[in-house]
């Protein structure tokens, strides 16, 4: 009788199975669409009347996007991700193997972090080539962009967790996080600024340093849907830490919900 | 030692109790059917033991270690299939096997060689690269049993093992079950199917409505109710005059006769293991009863099972 693989190794496994054929090709179909939105948002940026004058404004502007794609990314990959045992009744067989349930939720996790990293990959190199084509330059704290960018999307990775281990359900996980992420959040955002109160707890306003770096992004630029934003630029480093709440406790959440619910 | 405990293990779905304090001890190298009618409890039973669902109340354990609490060690050395196990339609039975053996800490090259021996053993070879979904019922099944002995546990828990099966797949399972428990593993065997567990299981726990009724080897279930019954086929149907001296017979409580013209008599006798050879020899001898097969009947259990139920 083999022991058990350390937690690290089934970690492994339990990643390399989840990111492996079943989904190349809503990946590839990912990839593609990313890698096609930066070129349309070059040349819209491009044959835009006013461009942008400055590197900085020029890779701020073009990296708005990302608040929906990565979104977008983590609820259509992830949802199912984390339900699937739930749902497809797949559970009878892992959950009956010596896997802890943290262990494999883990696993899970970091297979849609994988996922969602290299739509944001893709979407940064598609800025960076744009940028440096336009301006011969890139701005520096397009690292710390991506950094943030990578972070949310940890973050939002943690509400479609947290609602797929405790409905079971990908369309619920799914559906529950968008509504958080583009309607719930935004609105109180818009109304506690209407209220002069700067919402710098809410995950959206904190994810405004994503394309607000440098100082230079134009104010109004994480106004989503057309709702009101803070005019004033979030502070990256609280922006990075409350994004790292928001996932240690989302996440931490999502291991308790999942650990506990029955596989019926 | 008892590799498989319950102690009051209670489960309740909101307001629903599918579990009632249910005890059960389960020793080393035995195979135990559990027995039921539908919604009994059987398969909450094997869930909770599989660290599947959560106990409302009690404990469930294996090797002494809580599942619920610590999966990890107490799954290591178990083997389980739950119901008609559903598999990643989009995988092959191979890739789904190095999965689990992966994960279970099989290495290769010893995990191609495994992979390749159980489903050598459940006749899914030749389907081996074939995806899941192109799958009937049955090869799912027996996929299922694959990935339950894979990594050679000594503790089987099986959930309807047989459900989905034709006549010959039905044959396979049970032949292999019963060779797993020559082999000395422990075997937790639910099944509507009584011929099945007759044959395999030497003890049955009985259950209903979530409660334990009965827990106990069949011999003894069969003696406690008074239920002894053979079946014995003969190579022409009796005479009406043999038939009336084996009603005669002492031990003989009552005689019913079945199968293509009345050559399978079923009797139900009072007495133990020597008065079934007694009975056996007097067939043959003073009766003159040309015995093809004698062996002990399913019916005495259906018997136990259907007198407990109904209670």
């Amino acid at each position: 009788m083999p022991a058990s693989p350390s937690d690290l190794k089934q970690i492994g496994t339990i990643v390399k199975f989840e990111s492996e054929f079943e989904n190349w090709k809503s990946i590839v179909g990912n990839i593609f669409l990313i890698g096609l939105a930066s070129v349309i948002v070059t040349i819209i940026l491009v044959l835009s009347p006013s461009r942008p004058p400055t590197a900085e404004i020029f890779s701020g502007t073009f990296l708005f996007p990302v608040f929906l794609f990565i979104p977008l990314a983590a609820i259509f990959f992830a949802g199912n991700n984390v339900t699937s045992e739930f749902e497809s009744k797949t559970g009878y067989i892992i959950f009956s193997n010596p896997v802890k349930r943290s262990v494999l939720i883990a696993g899970k996790f970091l297979a849609s972090l994988l996922y969602v990293f290299w739509s944001i990959v893709i979407f940064y190199i598609g800025c960076v080539i744009s940028t440096l084509y336009l301006y011969g330059t890139v701005p520096q704290s397009i690292f710390g962009s991506f950094a943030l960018a990578f972070l949310y999307g940890c973050a939002v990775l943690g509400f479609v967790f947290l609602f797929g281990s405790v409905s079971g359900n990908g369309m619920v996980a799914g559906t529950l996080s968008f509504l958080i992420l583009f309607l719930v959040m935004p609105l109180l955002q818009s109304f506690l600024v209407d209220m002069g109160h700067e919402p710098w707890y809410l995950l959206t306003h904190a994810a405004g340093s994503i394309n607000a770096f440098g100082g230079t992004s134009m104010p109004g630029t994480t106004t989503i849907f057309g709702m009101k934003s803070y005019l004033e630029l979030p502070n990256p480093i609280l922006s990075a830490i409350v994004i790292l709440i928001y996932f240690v406790i989302l996440f931490g959440l999502s291991i308790f919900a999942f650990k506990r619910k029955d596989m019926l | 030692m008892e590799v498989l405990t319950t102690e009051n293990l209670t489960k309740k779905y909101g307001s629903l109790l599918a579990l009632d304090n249910l005890n059960l001890r389960i020793r080393r190298g035995r195979c135990v059917g559990l027995l039921g009618p539908n919604g009994a409890g059987k398969s909450t039973t094997i869930k909770l033991l599989c660290g599947l669902i959560r106990p409302t109340r009690g404990r469930a354990y294996i090797n002494g270690i809580d599942p619920a609490s610590d999966p990890k060690s107490a799954l290591n050395d178990v083997g389980c299939l739950i119901e008609v196990p559903i598999f990643y339609r989009n995988r092959t039975p191979l890739e789904i096997l190095y999965y689990l053996g992966k994960l279970r800490g099989l290495k290769f090259p010893e995990l191609r060689e495994r992979a390749k021996e159980c489903l050598e053993l459940v006749r899914l070879s030749q389907w081996a690269k074939t995806k899941v979904r192109k799958f009937s019922l049955g090869m799912v099944q027996r996929l299922g049993i694959a990935q339950a002995i894979l990594h050679d546990p000594s503790i089987l828990i099986l959930d309807e093992p047989a459900l989905g099966l034709d006549p010959r797949g039905i044959r396979h399972v049970r032949d292999m079950t019963k060779e797993l428990v020559r082999q000395g593993k422990t075997v937790l065997f639910s099944s509507h199917m009584l011929y099945e567990t007759r044959e395999i299981c030497d003890t049955v726990a009985l259950i209903n409505k979530g409660r334990l009724l009965a827990y106990d080897r069949i011999e003894n279930l069969e003696k406690i109710f008074n239920i002894r019954m053979v079946e014995i086929e003969t190579v022409r149907p009796l005479s009406t005059l043999q038939l009336e001296k084996i009603r005669r017979l002492k031990p003989v409580r009552s005689l019913v006769t079945d199968g293509n013209g009345g050559n399978i008599l079923k009797i139900n006798f009072d007495g133990d293991r020597d008065t079934c050879a007694e009975l056996h020899a007097e067939l043959v001898g003073n009766i003159g009863a040309k015995i093809v097969s004698f062996k002990p009947s399913v019916g005495a259990l259906e018997e136990v099972y259907l007198q407990l139920v109904e209670e």
